[in-house]
Order: structure tokens, then C-alpha cells, then sequence
């Protein structure tokens, strides 16, 4: 999983975590494009994991883990997690931790491409009137047939709801 | 009850208790036994007690009385103490039965009966038990209860415990006699010959089996197997214990020729006696310096002695303990950075030693360490550490990698102890330096 893929995060502290908090009390959230050039939509990652981060044996940098499809590959701008103290019990060796937010510019992101669900569009034929004219037999020698067909049919496609065409 | 009186009085026709025994024999319903008595001059009272009969004694008498086998049980007196209850089972007009008579039998109350079995022909008793060594004779502590033995009439070889039916069990067919005794066993080592039952089928073979502990501490009737070294046909058999630890079986054939089956010695691991390491001090060299007199107005002795004797007797075990640990205050009256340590075995290396704050779930740093002497350290927490122990309530403190004096390694060892005038200090919440994603 590289950097690119938007799914994990440190912190950083000045001393030793003591004991860590259940990752409900962690939100992360930041905003993106609804479609290009669409409007900005704010986005609430799913957090799924929360460790001691491997490479710091000291305890003093925090790992977290996003949902794996719920990855912040997308952000626009700054990403903002917070800590919510009255949920968790992050605790240092002076006691528990208050309450924090803290937001960072995530670096070297690769957007997804096609982040939103494939739309598809269907049109069907409906109002269909077909005339028939009066016809006068004649003595003939032959079978004579009529014979019609649909020409010069316009659809007409409307937009309806936020997404666009 | 009969009583027969055997010695009785002195010259004048008075009893004289300090120079004769006075012996009574009493007949007591068929069983007989010697009611002593005699004067003790240093309590000055009269001291009484029996034993039983060592000469022809009558057990039981009815018509139609069968085979008889009886059992003596020490169970509540100590290994040397005599039995404290006869165990009787036998025939009696074809029908097994059984029956206990106290010893001694103070209440004259005589052979008690118990419970009938059934049907049978033969019969057997014997207590398993624990042999303890008691001034270096082995002596049989029986269970509470025997096992007994019979022979229903249809052959069958039966093993009960006492009165409990639970542990009926039927171990042979087609028997005739059965004889059984408790081998010898080594409690220590765990080494079993058994409770070994005997017994004689009606073809005249002789097979035994052993009720014995196995390997894995259980204890089970073992399968029957024959003893092929008799070739004859027997009509009995009975059992005896050498006291050199042979296992003998006693064989009768059918011609009143008597054999004896004596096993190897089996140990049993009974027969090795403690030993012992003794030291002496040899080789010594005495060297007496010339010495040149002067006239000395006083008396002048020459006295020499041994010393220098220097006997290697070294701590080997890789045991080792705290006696004391305490913590002490440095120089600055912090008493959160030093902790005094006494072993109960001298150490012949420097140990690693680390420092746990249990309340703070961390290593302290470890600084320097000291040995005072072979048994005293005193070690210090590092500067790295900035509080010390000040904010730790107990503190767990583990010695390693150290050598005992005859070279070989101490186990790791450990004790958690309460520092004392600490000084908490309060420490700062950590807070977010920077965040980024990776």
C-alpha cells in the first residue's frame, strides 16, 4: 500500500501515548469534488484501525488506518482529524488526553479515476400513432401488400436530479 | 471364656509383681491369645498387653468349615506399631463370608461377621498399603480395607474391595486355590511390584497377576500370566516376600512334592540407602624452621598450627533471591533515581539488571551499576529518565545474566517492591506535533 493510496495517517506527539483510544473517538474528514468540475462535498473517512505506529518504538506516534473503501485518495486541500476525548481515554503518563483537532495537507496523493458509480442512460419509445389510409382494390393479378415502417424518430433526453448528463 | 493362669504367685503364695511376669491365657470362643501383664517399677503401675499366640491357635470352629485366610491391617498405628484389626474371610458350608475381630480384642467381642459373598471355594486376603522405612526396616502401613479373594464354586476367580461392589472383578476362570501378598514397592522411585495374586487352575498350571502401579501412575489389575517354570501339576500355591527383595512362590504338586520359585532380586529401588559426601582434610605439610636460641630471660614456646585451609565448597544452584531492596536519595535528595540491592547469594559477574514502573507501564532506563560487594549493587536509574521513579508506585526489579560462585548462570530472578519518599512530579499531557499521511 503506497502513500498514494490515501489510507493511513500518523501523529506525531511530543512524549509517550500510555494507552491508546478505541478509534470511535477519531474522526477524519476533509472535502471532495462531487464530479469534476462538480461542487466541493464534505466527506467523513471511515477510520478502521488505531495502533502504536511499528516504526517508532518509543510510543509516541499514533498509526491510523482508514476503511478500505473509504480511502481520502480524493481530498481536495487539507484533511482535519479530531479527538474526542469525552469518547476515548488516549492517555499519556500526566493522564488523559483533552480533546484535539489537528489538520494537514496529505502529500502525494493518486486520485482516483471515476471515483463515483457508473450512470447509465435508457431511452425507450413510447407514443407511437401510425396511420392507415383507406385502400381501393382493383381486379389484380398479383398479391399486393402494405407495408410500413418507423422513420425520423426524435428522443428527447431531460435532466433530471444533480447528476449531470 | 476360659482363663488359664500361668504363673502366678512368689514363695508365700502372694503376687509379687516385681519379680514374676503374671500371664493368662484365655479362651475366648476357639481363639486364644496371651493377656500379659507386669509391673513397671519406674511408673509404679501395672502395664498390660497381649499379643497373639505364636503356637497353634483355632481361628474358627464349625462343622463344614471351609478355607480360612486371614489378614492383620496397621492402619491407625504408626509403622512400627503392632496391627490394630484382624481381616477374615472363609468358607463356611460352601458359602463365602467374612468377618473382623479388633486387636487386641479389649472387648472380648471376638470375631465380628461382616457380609457373604456367595457360592465359593477358596478364598484370600490381603492389604495393599505403603511400605515406610522405619530405622531401616521396611514396614507395611495397610489401606484402611483389604482386598479380598474367592473362588466362586464355578471356578471363577473373584477380587472385591472389602465391602465396596463397585470394584467387583472377576480376574480368572477355571481356578482352584489362590494365594496373594503385597510385594515390595519403592514410593520414592515410584517402582511397583504389586499386590500379586497366585493362583492354580484346575489343569494344575499356576498363574499370577499383579494389581500394580504403572508408568503413568495409574494402578491396574495387570493381564494374567503364566509361570512357565513350574512344569508339574500343581494342587497349591502360596507367596512370601525374601527380605533380600526376592519375590517366592511356593508350589505344591499333586504328590505333596514342594516346590520353590525364587525371582531375582528386584530392588525395587528399596535397598539403596542414602548416601553421603564426606570430606577430610589430607596432605598436610608441616615445616619446622631451625631456630637458633639466645639466652632469654623468659620462656620462649614454639606454637604452630593449621591454617590456610581453603576447602571448595561452592554454590552451584542457579537459585538466587532479594533480601533487600530499597531505594536511597542521591545527592540532591531525589530519592526516585537510586535503588539499593542485597542478594541472598553472592554474585560473581555484574548482573543486567531493569527497572519496571508497573503504574506507568514503562522500562526506566537503567544507568550505572555498582557492586558494592559480592551481595550488594546499587544501581541507578539513567538521567535519560527525568523523573526517575518519582511517579511510580511499585517498581519490579529483574536480575539476569550473572554467574553463582561455581561459574554456572543464576536464573533470572525478579521482585517488585514500593519505593518510599517519593516526590511526584507532575508531567505534561503529550500533545500533537504534526500529522501526515503515508
Amino acid at each position: 500500500m503506497s502513500k498514494g493510496d490515501g489510507e493511513k495517517i500518523t501523529i506525531k506527539f511530543d512524549r509517550k501515548i500510555t494507552s491508546l483510544a478505541i478509534i470511535d473517538s477519531f474522526t477524519l474528514s476533509g472535502q471532495e469534488f462531487q464530479h469534476i468540475d462538480g461542487p466541493m462535498l464534505d466527506v467523513n473517512y471511515e477510520l478502521a484501525t488505531i495502533s502504536y505506529h511499528p516504526s517508532y518504538p518509543d510510543n509516541d506516534h499514533l498509526l491510523i488506518e482508514v476503511a478500505p473503501f473509504n480511502r481520502f485518495r480524493n481530498v481536495e486541500g487539507n484533511l482535519t482529524i479530531n479527538y474526542d476525548a469525552s469518547l476515548g481515554s488516549l492517555m499519556g503518563r500526566g493522564g488523559l488526553l483533552e480533546s484535539f483537532t489537528e489538520s494537514f495537507l496529505p502529500l502525494d496523493l493518486i486520485p482516483k479515476l471515476n471515483p463515483h458509480q457508473s450512470e447509465n442512460i435508457v431511452a425507450g419509445i413510447t407514443d407511437i400513432n401510425l396511420t392507415v389510409t383507406i385502400v381501393i382494390y382493383t381486379d389484380s393479378f398479383l398479391e399486393e401488400n402494405i407495408v410500413s415502417s418507423i422513420t425520423d424518430i426524435d428522443i428527447v433526453v431531460t435532466k433530471i436530479g444533480d447528476n449531470p448528463l | 471364656m476360659t482363663v488359664y493362669n500361668i504363673n502366678t504367685k512368689d514363695e508365700n503364695g502372694d503376687w509379687d509383681p516385681k519379680k514374676h511376669w503374671t500371664k493368662t491365657l484365655k479362651d475366648n470362643g476357639g481363639w486364644a491369645e496371651r493377656v500379659a501383664s507386669y509391673w513397671d517399677p519406674d511408673l509404679e503401675e501395672w502395664v498390660l498387653f497381649d499379643r497373639l499366640e505364636t503356637a497353634v491357635v483355632d481361628i474358627r470352629t464349625k462343622v463344614g468349615l471351609g478355607d480360612i485366610a486371614i489378614a492383620p491391617r496397621r492402619y491407625n498405628n504408626p509403622p512400627q506399631g503392632r496391627p490394630d484389626s484382624l481381616y477374615q474371610i472363609h468358607v463356611d458350608n460352601g458359602i463365602v463370608k467374612t468377618s473382623i475381630r479388633e486387636f487386641p480384642d479389649v472387648d472380648e467381642l471376638g470375631w465380628v461377621d461382616q457380609f457373604e459373598l456367595g457360592n465359593g471355594t477358596g478364598v484370600e486376603i490381603a492389604f495393599d498399603g505403603e511400605w515406610i522405612l522405619y530405622e531401616s526396616i521396611w514396614r507395611l502401613v495397610t489401606d484402611e480395607v483389604p482386598f479380598i479373594f474367592w473362588v466362586t464354586d464355578t471356578g471363577k476367580l473373584m477380587s472385591q474391595l472389602w465391602n465396596d461392589a463397585s470394584t467387583l472383578a472377576e480376574l480368572a476362570t477355571g481356578v482352584d486355590t489362590v494365594s496373594a501378598i503385597r510385594g515390595w514397592k519403592n514410593f520414592d522411585l515410584e517402582v511397583d511390584q504389586g499386590m500379586v495374586l497366585a493362583y492354580v487352575k484346575t489343569d494344575g498350571t499356576v498363574w499370577y497377576r499383579s494389581y500394580s502401579q504403572q508408568l503413568d501412575g495409574t494402578v491396574i489389575w495387570e493381564t494374567e500370566r503364566a509361570i512357565t517354570d513350574f512344569t508339574g501339576t500343581a494342587k497349591n500355591v502360596s507367596l512370601a516376600l525374601g527380605l533380600d527383595y526376592r519375590f517366592i512362590v511356593v508350589i505344591e504338586n499333586t504328590i505333596g512334592d514342594i516346590y520353590w520359585l525364587v525371582t531375582e532380586r528386584k530392588w525395587a529401588g528399596m535397598a539403596i540407602n542414602p548416601h553421603y559426601i564426606n570430606s577430610a582434610i589430607t596432605d598436610i605439610n608441616l615445616e619446622v624452621l631451625q631456630v637458633t636460641y639466645y639466652a632469654s630471660y623468659e620462656n620462649e614456646n614454639i606454637t604452630t598450627g593449621i591454617s590456610d585451609i581453603i576447602i571448595d565448597i561452592l554454590y552451584a544452584s542457579s537459585y538466587n533471591s532479594f533480601i533487600d531492596l530499597e531505594n536511597v536519595a542521591d545527592e540532591f535528595d531525589d530519592w526516585g533515581r537510586i535503588i539499593n540491592i542485597e542478594v541472598k547469594h553472592e554474585l560473581f559477574s555484574t548482573p543486567t539488571i531493569s527497572i519496571y514502573d508497573i503504574a506507568g507501564s514503562q522500562e526506566l532506563p537503567v544507568g550505572s551499576i555498582i557492586m558494592t560487594d559480592s551481595t550488594h549493587i546499587t544501581v541507578e536509574i539513567d538521567i535519560e529518565s527525568e523523573i526517575g521513579m518519582n511517579n511510580s508506585e511499585d517498581v519490579t526489579v529483574t536480575l539476569s545474566n550473572t554467574l553463582n560462585e561455581a561459574g554456572y548462570s543464576f536464573d533470572t530472578f525478579n521482585e517488585t517492591f514500593t519505593p518510599i519518599n517519593l516526590v511526584p512530579v507532575a508531567i505534561p499531557l503529550p500533545i500533537v506535533m504534526e500529522v501526515w499521511n503515508e
